[in-house]
């Protein structure tokens, strides 16, 4: 699925974080997102499945569109919409209140899905996928919160893709783990781009360099300015000939 | 130099609180004696006749009680999701202070607002609704007097509903925000996220505000006292007039002059505060449990 960002500028009360940011991103392909702390990265990533709006006193303007599809238009649901974009947070963040198997299946659940038997297949098929399965087959019905934190966020993941989205939003999905958690879920991430359209928020310039297709670099000219899109390349021209300055400055650790 | 130490407050209270329960039960002690286990067991209540049994006005405290939760937990529980999910914050804080106002009304007030406003509410409206759909035997028979069993339940629950409200409200809003927001980036209703994720993952915590509640319906006397009938025995209906543990020391121990009146109504008093420790003591373990498990969870997610 195509994402196109068109001129959106977003605020938190009067304080502007995103400013005129255009960009657009190809169907199945993985496209990193980054930048210094506060150029607004992950508020871009919410403004694509409409969280942003569920933050007090948020305002956005400008469009997505999703396929073509202004997901802003009036007639659009933010609880549909984000059925199709789905999105995976910082810190793994299960629900304490369920098992691993109902973790994994609750976006079905809050979409109507009652049946036991659907709901388990469906976790079956997205604990395969991140690995979760093979690796603690017998811990499956205990509660998600006895998991490691690497496994935890695959589970995450295993959950965001249970409701067939075609967009995945990933928010530093690793800065919480240890190296071969997120290795594990750097393969995961490269598996997951033949079926769905990526876009990590990253911090780790190596993991941007690794896992993605295209880079848009974010950058704020100065420290509580608004973020604003630098340049927007395929990540080998990015990382090795900079068509902006600041990029060159912030990959080589003069910004940020 | 005495240095403030937290054993010797825990001393120094714990020593009060002995000389609480060692006076009282002195004062009891008449009455036990004379009575031994029927003072706990029985149910007739006749200081003239120096026959006294403390069990009616246990069971009548357990009534109100019930009733009043029944009528506060589903309200409270209403109310405090409303205003975590779905108020802004203004009139969030707004209403926030018109409950703990509701909270600070004295007692005697809801008295007298219950026997100007509630007595004639549930005479004329309640009792024949009630007749209408239950028939006028059984559960709901009985004089259409106004204060009895339902009145006294319905002014509890008015004056326990804002502790319920506040604490249940304090330990929704102390679900750490990123597992609401997992919810609704799956596509839940922002209804789903709270009743399905954030209420489950605060329930030791409701249960403790439900319980808090329940302590201050058991011990509240002077409200109860004016609209409960004050009748020493077993209401056989909603409507019946009644006592409570509460409402027969308040209505009747200035008066107590017959022989063992008086000891029997201080026993009543050690039953009281029994169980209102225990009930409060456990109530305050779960919320405890609650608020503090959240925040070692946001630290753990910080670090």
């Amino acid at each position: 699925m195509e994402i196109e960002v068109r001129q959106v500028s977003a605020w938190f009360d009067d304080q502007l974080v995103l400013e005129d940011v255009s960009f657009t991103v190809p169907s199945l392909s993985v496209t990193a997102l980054i930048g210094p702390s506060g150029s607004g990265k992950s508020t871009l990533l919410r403004v694509i499945n409409r969280m942003h709006e569920e933050t007090r006193g948020s305002r956005l303007e400008g469009q997505v569109l999703l396929d073509g599809e202004e997901i802003y238009a009036p007639r659009v649901d933010p609880a549909t919409l984000r059925r199709s974009a789905g999105m995976v947070f910082q810190a793994p963040n299960p629900f304490p209140n369920m098992t691993i198997l109902e973790n994994a299946s609750s976006g079905l659940a809050f979409n109507g899905v009652r049946k036991r038997s659907v709901l388990e297949h469906a976790a079956e098929r997205v604990l395969r996928l991140v690995g979760l399965w093979e690796e603690i087959p017998d811990r499956l019905r205990r509660p998600a919160v006895g998991l490691s934190g690497g496994q935890q966020q695959r589970l995450c993941i295993a959950r965001a893709i249970a409701v067939e989205p075609d967009v995945l939003l990933m928010d530093e999905p690793c800065s919480a783990l240890d190296p071969i958690s997120t290795l594990a879920i750097e393969a995961l991430l490269k598996e997951l781009s033949a079926t769905y359209t990526i876009i990590v928020v990253t911090h780790d310039l190596q993991q941007a360099a690794r896992v993605s297709d295209s880079t848009v670099f974010l950058s704020n000219n100065r420290a509580g300015g608004p973020g604003r899109v630098i340049e927007v390349s395929p990540t080998v021209k990015l990382f090795t000939e900079p068509k902006d300055a600041r990029t060159e400055a912030y990959l080589t650790g003069r910004l940020g | 130099m005495l240095r403030a130490s937290p054993r010797l407050a825990v001393m120094v209270f714990g020593a009060l609180l002995l000389a609480i329960v060692i006076s009282l039960g002195t004062g009891a002690a008449p009455a036990i004696g004379h009575f031994g286990t029927g003072l706990l067991t029985g149910t007739v209540w006749d200081p003239q006749a120096v026959r006294l049994g403390a069990l009616t006005f246990l069971v009548g405290t357990i009534e109100t009680t019930a009733l009043a939760m029944v009528v506060v937990v589903p309200i409270g529980l209403g109310c405090a999701l409303f205003l975590v999910g779905f108020v802004r914050p203004r009139l969030r804080s707004m209403l926030s202070t018109a409950i703990e106002l509701m909270a600070g009304v004295p007692s005697v007030v809801y008295g007298l607002w219950g026997l100007q406003v509630g007595a004639p509410f549930v005479r004329t409206i309640l009792e024949p609704a009630l007749h209408a759909a239950l028939g006028s035997t059984g559960i709901a028979g009985g004089p259409d007097l106004g204060i009895g069993l339902l009145l006294g339940s319905l002014v509890l629950s008015m004056m326990v509903l804002p502790t319920m409200v506040a604490v249940t409200r304090d330990v929704l809003a102390a679900v750490p925000d990123d597992r609401v927001e997992g919810a609704l980036a799956l596509g839940a209703t922002r209804w789903q996220a709270l009743t399905r994720v954030a209420l489950p993952a605060a329930r030791t915590g409701v249960l403790g505000a439900a319980t808090l509640a329940m302590g201050r319906a058991i011990g509240e006397t002077v409200a109860i006292t004016m609209v409960i009938g004050n009748n020493p025995a077993f209401a056989h209906s909603l409507f019946a007039p009644a006592d409570t543990m509460t409402s027969v020391i308040a209505s009747e121990f200035t008066a107590a002059t017959e022989p063992f009146h008086a000891s029997a109504l201080v026993f009543i008093g050690v039953l009281l505060m029994l169980v209102s420790v225990i009930v409060n003591a456990g109530a305050r373990l779960l919320v405890r449990a609650t608020l503090r498990g959240s925040l070692v969870r946001q630290r753990v997610a910080a670090s």
